[in-house]
């Protein structure tokens, strides 16, 4: 196994949901907060010299600029701090800038993280925000939707491996059970395949129960290298793989579009680093935006052969106590998907996994975990592996 | 717990919800709430916060850029895409350069696309932006024209949703009068459907519409 590329010594988020009452700002310190008190040996206005934010839009609260409020709201002015932007994948790109400012050394600790306030637009208006990460004007102009994109790809998949809507529904059951384990899920309810085959399409075959949700929520890591690591904590996580491809923004340009070629390159990156494979994953995070979304990251990451994504949820195998288990927070699905939060969301719950912090929802002797975050239409894919430190 | 309560209210007039210019940086209507709020659902507090309407809005105006022959050309009822010189892939919609590594961004030349294509995928929208809403639901395609390796997406019209299937051939064209717009192309079915799904699954999908025509009939057609 590889040596770490950075370490994490904490993490935090925000209650995922409909925050009325709060602006970004106010979530991206609640979850900072949290980051903080989890690590007491630490003096955060002291120490922490950077800030890394991934947010997307400034539609929702017109508001750019987003770094140096964040820093403002966490207490850390006036360090340097850096926003991202690649749609639903900002706070995953987030955490490969941070990774090499601390390998670079211009960093030593730093503050990682992403925030999406989204609740206070009407649900159409919010569908045409997240839309502006297609291609203008070959694909917004016709009134697509990201549900749309994502049938797009899920009428081709079923048309070439005869996936059905019943796995898709499947799906959702396992990230909703896995929901209701996590208190900071954004839904707490348990729902059936007949539930999710008979709500209403939102872009057909996917269905409402098909489809994460629109959430406000804020979530964050302290990262720093190893040597520093273990003086601020006994229970680090190291991410010892990191990898991110880029594939067209429109989906109407790919050479295929079942397979997430993107998801394909950046996990060969980050398994080459880690110097594992598919085989050696505890437990992963992968980005259900849509069911669909999920089935295809099983078949790009390794989980499974090319095609046999919906046999994979057939056989239960990414449930917790499963082979391979799945989205232990609920995945976007359930816990949420304040869009920005997203990539740093996924890495908090794998934090919690490998240190044993999962509660009710723990895979048992977690060592490895794995998250895969896109953005857009996995216009970007970032996958990253992180190892229980010692 | 007591639900949350409007303290306070001034609703705006109702120019304003439609006409957003006008109002640019102006409060034209706000409410204060009192409600249960806090990052802990058991541990609920009574909060106070205001929220306010300000209208905001925007005309954009923007070229198309390199391939703004694509767009006029649809004026003129003609469907162009382009040719890389060097490797000859076929781009519609247009790039203006080739996509290749290899080929270097070669500028790539203008050529007329044959009016049919085979249906890659599609999906039926339930759902959609504000603009959108009152056609639901509508049939969005991505159509290989035939020559092309990129697909193009635009409605089809002339087939019920739970007919259409991946691999169809269609037929483009065009609306009676065109204005440069992405939207000035569609898809129509170019033989009968290819009936691969079954009777059941057609019956499912009829009815998982029923509610959304109910509700753009309800909103927009009384």
């Amino acid at each position: 196994m590889s040596n770490p590329l950075a370490t994490i010594v904490s993490a935090g988020v925000s209650k995922f949901g409909v925050r009325e009452g709060l602006y970004a700002r106010e979530l991206f310190a609640e979850a900072a907060s949290e980051a903080f008190r989890e690590c007491p040996n630490l003096s955060p206005r002291k120490e922490i010299d950077g800030l890394f934010v991934g947010q997307m839009s400034e539609c929702y609260e017109h508001q750019a600029h987003t770094a140096p409020m964040v820093a403002d709201w966490a207490g850390l002015l006036p360090k340097p701090a850096y926003r991202t932007e690649a749609a639903c994948a900002s706070s995953g790109v987030a955490m490969r800038c941070a990774i090499f400012a601390i390998q670079s050394g211009m960093h030593d600790i730093v503050l990682v993280g992403g925030v999406e306030k989204m609740t206070n637009r009407p649900t159409a208006t919010v569908t045409e925000y997240l839309g502006m990460a297609s291609d203008y004007p070959f694909e917004q102009w016709h009134g697509i939707t990201f549900p749309g994109i994502f049938a797009m790809m899920a009428t081709a998949h079923m048309a070439k491996y005869g996936t059905t809507e019943e796995q898709l529904a499947k799906v959702a059951v396992k990230n909703h059970e896995n929901g209701i384990l996590n208190p900071k899920a954004h839904l707490q309810k348990k729902i059936t395949v007949s539930d999710v085959l008979s709500s209403r399409p939102v872009a057909s075959p996917l269905k409402l129960y098909d489809c994460s949700l629109i959430s406000d929520g804020a979530s964050c890591i302290i990262l720093t290298n190893p040597k520093l690591a273990k003086k601020l904590t006994d229970t680090p996580v190291d991410i010892v793989g990191s990898g991110q491809a880029q594939d067209t923004l429109g989906l109407f340009e790919r050479d295929e579009i079942t397979a997430m070629n993107v998801t394909k390159l950046a996990a060969k990156q980050a398994y080459d680093m880690a110097k594992v494979d598919a085989k050696h994953i505890d437990v992963a995070e992968v980005h259900d935006c849509f069911t669909i979304a999920e089935i295809m990251a099983y078949e790009a990451l390794g989980f499974c052969r090319q095609g046999t994504g919906g046999k994979l949820i057939d056989e239960d195998a990414t449930k917790i106590g499963g082979k391979i288990p799945v989205n232990t927070s609920g995945g976007l699905k359930s816990k949420g998907h304040p869009v920005g939060a997203t990539g740093t969301a996924q890495a908090c719950e794998i934090y919690l996994q490998l240190t044993g912090q999962a509660r009710e929802r723990q895979v048992k002797g977690a060592e490895i975990g794995l998250t895969q975050n896109i953005g857009g239409s996995a216009s970007t894919a970032v996958v990253q592996i992180y190892r229980r430190g010692d | 717990m007591e639900p949350d309560r409007v303290i306070k209210e001034k609703k705006p007039d109702s120019k304003w919800l439609d006409w957003g210019r006008l109002g640019k940086w102006n409060v034209v209507g706000y409410k204060i709430i009192e409600g249960n709020k806090g990052p802990r659902p058991d541990k609920l507090q009574r909060a106070r916060y205001m929220v306010v309407n300000r209208p905001w809005d925007v005309m954009y105006e923007h070229s198309y850029g390199l391939v703004s022959r694509f767009f006029e050309a649809l004026i003129e009822k003609k469907l162009l895409g382009t040719k890389c010189p060097k490797c000859g892939d076929v781009f519609c919609p247009p790039r203006a350069h080739c996509w290749r590594n290899k080929c270097k961004l070669a500028e790539t030349e203008w050529i007329e696309m044959p009016m049919h294509g085979v249906l890659h995928c599609f999906t039926v929208l339930g759902f959609a932006g504000e603009a959108f809403l009152s056609d639901l639901p509508f049939i969005l395609a991505y159509v290989r024209v035939e020559g092309a390796n990129t697909l193009i997406a635009g409605r089809l019209v002339g087939m019920e949703p739970e007919d259409v299937e991946c691999d169809m051939k269609v037929n483009v064209r065009f609306v009676e009068h065109p204005s440069g717009n992405p939207m000035d192309i569609y898809f129509v079915p170019e033989g009968p459907p290819l009936n691969r799904r079954s009777a059941e699954e057609k019956a499912r999908m009829r009815r998982q519409l029923e509610p959304i025509r109910a509700w753009v009939e309800e909103k927009f057609r009384k």
